[in-house]
């Protein structure tokens, strides 16, 4: 049997062949002839052939949702570096693992990263259970991540975590901040139950309409959407004017159907996580010139460098299969911003790439509204500031409302 | 909210969330009936199904082209597993045998996962642009045909089982396989059609599922739970109480969501009584002097 | 060979054993993989409740993680919400799931087989509701404990065992010490009785057996070693989630111990094995999280087609082979193992 082999497999089998799970050979893809152009890294199309640099990522690929989108970008980044040049000669192995949305499994492959792989830091990770799990392992492991897309609440309020993105939290106040401009007085949010994250995302929504003049209503349903339609029911009997769902992208949509199911009137807002290629054509043009998103990175059309970069990186580098969205983006972004800091370094080891992470500030990319800092202390949303994209009538997404701050009453120390 | 607690629109969802899980319910009792196992699988199984009928779609092929791809997939793949498998554990315990199935709901997840990768879609079939309202809620016909669904299948199952051979035969492979065998029945051969029919039922809920639930392989798979309670209600036999127990299951759980207070608790409801409901049947004890298969 | 010694030697070799582990994973294995077998190594106590429910008395349980999540919770919230030590912690863990084990030996005395393992998913499918919905302790008041905003509070592992290296060792002396009470029961006047209640319920009443007592303390004690367990994660992990202890995982376990042998100890052990060792590894294989979910379950199916025994009974028939040809003793292969679920039948 299978487990048998495992039981009596040393220690030097399995961290040999570990190396294969998720990663990229260096310099294997695109045989590297420096003919792609693009600007990744060094940009220097040589392909990286030195002592590979390690770097880690947890995300939630098995579960209630595929959450490795962000890994998917991050790895198209990286694979496009390695064929630049790498960081100065030496490419990056990327290695990233799956934590089936369990936090029993997030700590094991956490301490396969940090402690068997050895890598030099975390990138690009994305999980729902991960930051709660692992943030005091992190800190103690001196271990910095810049996390693709941070979920739950202590992927914020973690002294070694900084995720490039918003939150769902964020996503969701900016949709209500911009169903109230529309009007709306009432408003219900709807996110899974999911300990950490529905509570805390919608508990954010009431927070900010208690400031804000709105009256809030919050319902948490199951994380597989199997009681959606009593959900839906529960959010429609307040009779709001408005219903914020924060779900993952396959969540928003299952919400959707059953709210056209039930002939709903009432006007839907969502998070960036329905801020994706697919989307429109899975919710169907019932929706269509009626679903405006909060969404956390530029639009996926913008022309701004990063975004163009993001666009070819993700043609020529990324996976055929790699989902096209806002998280993304996010992964990218992430990959990039280590990137620039680690070439920067004289030696990389893990003492230099956490200091180098954390003295990130400031960071300016077109993908973000404002510079994007990781910084000291506790808590960590650099991004707070969003744009409103609606789904138009021709099924594509048009900018509603430009950049503005995401007034969460929670980020008040850091808006400062 | 209001002062009384408008239950309007919950009893609508109810019986619609309830259809659905007395048309699961069903598909467990119909295969329990005829070979005594109770398949865990077969939401996976309906929903591989669908998503085959969802992946037809995005080719550009008919919707009933797609519809009977996806009856003759869950079709084969169920009988696929009462030749291969089912008819090997026989003569293993009950709990064996559903937990064997267990191993093909997780062949199904994991194929389906990989096959069809977590993307945002949806299914919807034709009769969701119809239907009438009901208490303020609109009702989709697609809710009306599982119902309806539910009920011709019981009645068809009922005709089948008690009027024809083919369901004598049935029925006895279920009561007594060794017995059945001496006197003639073939256990391959009827317990392979028993699992194909199981098969073809459970591509057709699957694809009404995939549009009232969710085209999401893991949420149509562990609708077998509130489904296996309905099931035990009616003691693993009568079908017409399938029925009215998985509307009574989805009744009680809609209607639980009223009360915003415990409303995130309100899905052990309808299971506590299901519990309770048994303990009241099986009051007399009855001590089995000679265990026998089934006990 | 002298008997009475010969008899011993297996029980030292057993400990032996015990101590060559506790000694030697910690320093032959990595980070990631001592993670792992710590977790198998607890997920060995529910399997255990498991194959004592099953193996014994032929009643199918599909609890186990259940109470396991709720003796996760209950450690979480009085360790964290009141500071209480370890050893506390898991003797309310124990107390308290053992109390609920014997509540849910109710419908066990009525019920049996499928109509049992039905009703004991219904429970283990509300147990989840109910953690989903109160969430684990994690620094917030009330009865809960539980908080959607502030600092996450984390269980802190006992002073003696704050490395990975020494919690490891800690789970696999409470393991040892839960799985020497088993064999003891077992092999005791109470597990005669459980054997003779498998066979015929009847029988065993006339012949003075007090039925519903020893159902209630089996389900007890096959509750409690999952409470256990849950504690000896909380310890581990420091927080929880609901989605360690979901219900399918249950049903898993289950197959697994059928799969692994459910009247042996060595068969509780290659569930657990099997339960978190195997997928891990494919993992290190570079094998898909979806691809790995696949074979798992085509595996599930083969075993329990191939093994009826369980794969426990196949070791240690080889196992007899082996050291008859090794002492060249003639004598005929080993018998046929019992059939462990077809015991009660």
């Amino acid at each position: 049997m299978v487990v048998l082999v495992g039981c009596s497999d040393d220690k030097a089998t399995t961290t040999t062949t570990a190396a294969a799970a998720g990663t990229t050979a260096p310099g294997a893809t695109d045989g590297g002839t420096g003919g792609d152009g693009l600007d990744c890294g060094l940009a220097n199309g040589q392909p990286a052939t030195g002592d590979p640099i390690k770097i880690g990522a947890v995300v939630g690929a098995t579960g209630p949702a595929d959450f490795s989108s962000a890994a998917q970008g991050a790895q198209a980044y990286f694979n496009c570096v390695n064929a630049n040049g790498g960081i100065n000669g030496r490419p990056i192995q990327y290695l990233v693992e799956d934590d089936g949305w369990d936090p029993e499994k997030a700590v094991t492959v956490a301490k396969k990263l940090v402690e068997d792989e050895g890598v030099v830091g975390m990138v690009g990770s994305t999980s729902f259970v991960e930051c709660a799990a692992n943030s005091d392992y992190y800190a103690t492991q001196g271990v910095a991540v810049i996390a693709g897309v941070g979920v739950p609440r202590e992927c914020f309020f973690s002294s070694n975590i900084a995720p490039v993105n918003q939150g769902p939290r964020l996503s969701g106040i900016g949709a209500a901040e911009y169903a109230r401009e529309q009007g709306a007085k009432t408003m219900a949010c709807i996110a899974n139950v999911i300990p950490n994250f529905g509570g805390w995302v919608c508990q954010g929504l009431e927070a900010w309409g208690a400031e804000n003049g709105v009256t809030v209503q919050s319902f948490n349903g199951q994380p597989d959407l199997s009681d959606a339609e009593t959900i839906m029911q529960q959010a429609l009997a307040t009779n709001p004017d408005a219903i914020v769902v924060v779900e993952a992208g396959p969540g928003v949509t299952g919400y959707l159907k059953v709210a056209e199911q039930l002939g709903a009137t009432v006007d839907f807002y969502g998070p960036t996580s329905a801020y994706d290629s697919a989307f429109p054509a899975a919710v169907g043009e019932h929706w269509f010139g009626r679903f405006p998103a909060e969404i956390e990175f530029n639009t996926m059309d913008s022309t701004g460098p990063d975004n163009v970069l993001w666009q070819a990186v993700m043609a020529e580098y990324g996976a055929s299969d790699a989902p096209i969205d806002s998280f993304s983006q996010g992964g990218f972004l992430s990959a990039k911003i280590a990137v620039d800091a680690l070439l920067g370094l004289d030696t990389v080891d893990r003492a230099s790439v956490t200091a180098a992470f954390i003295a990130v500030a400031d960071y300016e990319s077109d993908l973000v509204c404002s510079p994007w800092s990781f910084g000291e202390g506790d808590h960590h949303n650099a991004n707070h500031t969003g744009r409103i994209v609606e789904l138009n009538a021709e099924g594509g997404w048009t900018v509603v409302k430009e950049c503005f701050d995401i007034p969460d009453p929670e980020i008040a120390d850091l808006v400062g | 909210m209001l002062a009384i607690p408008d239950f309007g629109p919950f009893i609508v969802s109810g019986l619609a969330i309830g259809a659905v899980y007395a048309l699961s319910g069903l598909g467990l009792v119909m295969l329990y009936r005829t070979t005594s196992v109770v398949n865990f699988a077969y939401g996976a199984v309906g929903a591989v199904g669908a998503l085959t009928a969802w992946e037809l779609q995005q080719n550009g092929l008919p919707e009933w082209v797609s519809w009977i791809a996806a009856i003759l997939v869950s079709t084969a793949i169920s009988t696929l597993y009462g030749v291969l498998i089912a008819g090997r554990l026989s003569g293993r315990d009950q709990s064996v045998n559903a937990a064997a199935t267990l191993g093909v709901a997780l062949l199904m997840i994991g194929f389906a996962n990989w096959r069809w990768s977590d993307t945002p879609r949806s299914f919807s079939l034709p009769t969701d642009d119809f239907g009438p309202t009901v208490l303020g809620v609109r009702i989709i016909a697609t809710k009306i045909v599982a119902l309806a669904l539910a009920a011709a299948l019981s009645w068809g199952t009922s005709v089948v089982l008690h009027r024809t051979d083919t369901g004598l035969a049935m029925r006895s492979l279920a009561s007594d396989r060794t017995l059945s065998s001496v006197l003639g029945v073939s256990q391959q051969r009827f317990g392979a059609l028993a699992w194909a029919m199981s098969g073809a039922v459970g591509g057709v809920s699957g694809l009404l599922l995939a549009d009232l639930v969710r085209l999401e392989v893991r949420t149509l798979t562990f609708i077998i739970v509130p489904a296996a309670a309905a099931a035990l209600v009616a003691g693993l036999r009568s079908l017409p109480i399938v029925i009215l127990a998985g509307l009574g299951i989805g009744l009680v759980e809609s209607c639980g969501a009223v009360f915003t207070s415990v409303s995130n608790y309100r899905g052990i409801v309808p299971y506590a009584l299901v519990i309770a409901m048994l303990m009241w049947s099986h009051r007399s004890k009855s001590i089995a002097i000679v265990a026998k298969d089934g006990r | 060979m002298n008997r009475a010694l010969a008899a011993h030697w297996p029980t030292a070799l057993r400990l032996l054993g015990i101590v060559a582990l506790g000694v030697l994973v910690p320093n032959q294995f990595g980070a990631g993989w001592l993670s792992t077998l710590t977790t198998c190594v607890v997920v060995s106590l529910p399997a255990a409740g498991v194959g004592l429910l099953y193996g014994e008395l032929g009643l199918t349980s599909l609890t186990q993680f259940a109470f396991a999540g709720l003796g996760g919770w209950i450690a979480l919230r009085l360790g964290i919400g009141f500071g209480w030590p370890m050893p506390l912690l898991i003797l309310a863990a124990v107390v308290v799931t053992a109390v609920f084990g014997a509540i849910l030996s109710i419908p066990a005395l009525r019920l049996r087989d499928l109509y049992l393992a039905l009703v004991t998913l219904m429970v283990a499918a509300s147990v989840n509701i109910a953690l989903n919905a109160a969430g684990f302790p994690n620094g917030g008041g009330g009865f809960l404990g539980y908080q959607k905003v502030g600092k996450l509070s984390r269980l802190p592992r006992p002073s003696f065992a704050t490395s990975d290296a020494a919690y490891f060792r800690l789970v696999l002396a409470h393991a040892a010490v839960v799985f020497l009470l088993f064999g003891l029961v077992k092999r005791s006047a109470v597990g005669r009785a459980w054997a003779l209640t498998a066979q015929s319920e009847g029988a065993a009443r006339s012949a003075g057996v007090k039925v519903t007592q020893l159902k209630v303390l089996a389900f007890a004690m096959a509750a409690a070693v999952s409470g256990l367990a849950g504690a000896l994660i909380a310890g581990q992990l420091g927080q929880l989630a609901p989605s360690t202890f979901q219900p399918a995982n249950s049903i898993l376990l289950f197959a697994l111990v059928v799969i692994g042998g459910a009247r042996s100890p060595l068969g509780w052990c290659l569930a657990a094995l099997l339960y978190r060792a195997a997928p891990y590894l494919l993992d290190q294989w570079g094998v898909d999280g979806n691809i790995a979910t696949m074979i798992f379950g085509a595996a599930v199916i083969f075993n329990l087609l191939s093994a009826p025994g369980g794969m426990a009974e196949q070791f240690k028939g080889a196992g007899r082979k082996l050291i008859g040809l090794v002492a060249g003793m003639r004598r005929p292969s080993a018998p046929v193992a019992p059939d462990a679920e077809g015991l009660p039948a």
